[in-house]
């Protein structure tokens, strides 16, 4: 039948969007239990929540994709506890994911998704300390620029070797009939 | 999954190179002695001084103290502590950001003309 279908496909959908959400938490708080003490730059961490983003961006369509990104943002929210650093966060997840999604689709999916995490971790660089900039009021936040870009682009990259790894696995559980 | 093509990583060699470069550039750029001290909360300049000058500046939140030629956070009440980790800053393109509770300190290098006429009169 194909409402039965639709509705299978729905359930599933909403159980593997909340799986993915609370994978971001678990990740988010995962990543603040490490012991970084070296990093003193303000906006440079691994961002192992974005793994999920990055799952989501190749699982559903853009309205889901970009709900679990926003829901990422939100746990991310839920750990820290820092309001004026989720409005950071929240711009540079945005442009993050509006990033990625352009380059994957204007590519048609020639691109493969360690380059489109990497764009997505060099973006995520550039939203968050416009926002800070803005927020702030401080122009001279720029200055941390190469540093975010950089790190951005190595750990975005890192992100999209893990979702290159996981991807098989969840596109075989979305497509199970 | 297809295979990561050749022109994708030669792309993504590239990008890499490029923000090395720039990082490179950064971490190199010059470092002199510094002057003057500027404690910016809210894009509003709280304090702003000869760096010579001792001085504890106290915000809500935060506490910095310029001592001995060199500005330190020695307290915040944000939660990832980043500023306080960074330690004491004396040179030019160094600084101490506080984000989430808003707070830059920042060193320059003139001396600063602002100073002198002080000093003048």
């Amino acid at each position: 039948m194909n409402t039965g279908k639709h509705r299978r496909h729905n359930i599933r959908t909403l159980v593997l969007t909340a799986l993915l959400t609370s994978l971001a938490l678990v990740l988010g708080y995962l990543e603040r239990m490490l012991p970084l003490e070296l990093i003193t730059i303000p906006g440079v961490k691994l961002g192992l929540a974005n793994i999920v983003v990055v799952t989501g961006l190749y699982l559903f369509h853009f309205p889901t994709a970009c709900g679990i990104a926003l829901l990422k943002s939100g746990t991310t929210f839920l750990v820290s506890g820092s309001a004026v650093g989720f409005l950071y966060g929240l711009t540079g997840t945005l442009l993050s994911f509006l990033g990625m999604w352009l380059l994957r689709v204007l590519s048609r999916d020639r691109v493969s998704c360690v380059s489109v995490s990497g764009l997505g971790g060099m973006l995520h660089a550039v939203g968050q300390l416009a926002a800070a900039i803005l927020i702030t009021r401080t122009p001279a936040l720029a200055w941390y620029l190469p540093v975010l870009l950089f790190s951005g682009l190595l750990t975005g990259s890192l992100v999209g070797v893990a979702v290159r790894g996981m991807l098989p696995y969840l596109l075989r559980i979305r497509d199970t009939h | 999954m297809p295979q990561i093509g050749k022109g994708e990583r030669v792309a993504l060699c590239i990008v890499f190179v490029l923000c090395g470069g720039l990082l490179a550039f950064w971490l190199l750029q010059g470092r002199e002695a510094g002057h003057r001290v500027e404690v910016v909360q809210r894009g509003t300049v709280v304090y702003e001084a000869l760096l010579e000058q001792d001085h504890m500046v106290e915000l809500e939140g935060n506490t910095v103290v310029i001592q001995n030629g060199a500005a330190i956070m020695t307290h915040a009440d944000c939660p990832d502590q980043i500023c306080v980790r960074t330690g004491a800053i004396s040179h030019t393109n160094r600084m101490i950001t506080c984000l989430p509770n808003q707070v830059v300190v920042k060193i320059t290098g003139e001396s600063g003309a602002n100073e002198i006429d002080t000093v003048a009169k």
